[in-house]
């Protein structure tokens, strides 16, 4: 009797613990790319994958976003864009705004991540890598 | 089958938004995404023609800023529209207001999940959201002339 009660007690318990990550915001992602077709198919991959997704053309757009209240779990951009910056640039400046931004490049030639960077992903990019290591940077499943 | 082809080969309901100003286009196209909505978001109209000569890019509709800051303007996308894809339709918009209207007119007219109401809800995300992109000491980006409540 009293196991049973202990054994209902722990699942009440694991079922509480569980809720806040089931009903917890998709993580935001804040996409810079300046070739819009590649933008595209970047926002609906992750859109695909469960992630709430804003875009940004270029670093000018994409500070203006970082510079109001959105929430953005990870900045992930391109590196070569036109603009008043770069995106190795716009990484340094989006950390010193929100530190605790993880941050993301999208390079066809950086073989190491940069320091402004958590994690390097090649470019032309492959969906199922890219989608994977988002969520390993997110030290879960990403949701 | 293209890599587009395929990717798009079951959406429906494709709504390209053409928007300089940044922090409006995110608040209106995530409004339209939350209606059902699947949403491309165009920074000029360049990008715009990008996207509308792609074969195999099914855009339904086009919601365009009548002033978009580089590139040819809303007038001469709707002429260029006509010319070459006669029967898609565009709402040229021509301040934020204008543009929240035309999104909520989409969404509760169109094929998509109502969501009335929430108009002034969506304005005032704007309102906000530009205000606070305007108030840093970095980087500032001009206004648009067309101020929110314009219309």
């Amino acid at each position: 009797m009293q196991a049973r009660l202990v054994r209902k007690t722990r699942l009440v318990l694991e079922e509480l613990m569980d809720r806040p990550a089931k009903n917890a915001e998709p993580k935001a992602i804040l996409v810079v790319e300046d070739e819009i077709l590649i933008r595209l198919c970047l926002v609906d991959d992750l859109i695909r994958a469960g992630f709430r997704v804003l875009q940004a053309s270029d670093a000018d757009e994409a500070l203006m976003i970082l510079r109001t209240s959105e929430p953005v779990d990870l900045l992930l951009t391109d590196v070569w864009m036109p603009g008043s910056m770069d995106g190795l640039q716009l990484a340094a400046m989006a950390r010193s705004m929100r530190p605790q931004l993880k941050i993301a490049i999208l390079s066809g030639h950086a073989l190491v991540p940069p320091p402004e960077a958590d994690v390097l992903f090649g470019k032309p990019y492959l969906t199922d890598r890219l989608v994977a290591g988002i969520q390993k940077l997110f030290g879960d499943d990403g949701q | 089958v293209t890599e587009f082809g395929a990717r798009f080969a079951q959406v429906e309901g494709v709504i390209l938004i053409v928007e300089g100003e940044v922090l409006v286009r995110l608040a209106i196209s995530q409004y339209l995404r939350e209606c059902g909505a699947y949403v491309i978001e165009a920074a000029n109209s360049g990008e715009a023609l990008v996207v509308l000569q792609e074969p195999d890019l099914p855009v339904d509709i086009v919601l365009c800023n009548m002033t978009t800051r580089t590139g040819m303007d809303g007038f001469s996308l709707a002429h260029w529209l006509r010319e070459h894809k006669p029967g898609l339709p565009i709402i040229l918009t021509g301040s934020h207001s204008g543009a929240v209207g035309a999104a909520a007119d989409l969404c509760e007219n169109g094929h998509y999940l109502a969501k009335p109401n929430e108009r002034q809800m969506l304005l005032d995300r704007i309102r906000r959201l530009l205000a606070e992109g305007n108030s840093g000491d970095g980087l500032r980006i001009p206004m648009q002339q067309n101020q929110p409540g314009a219309d």
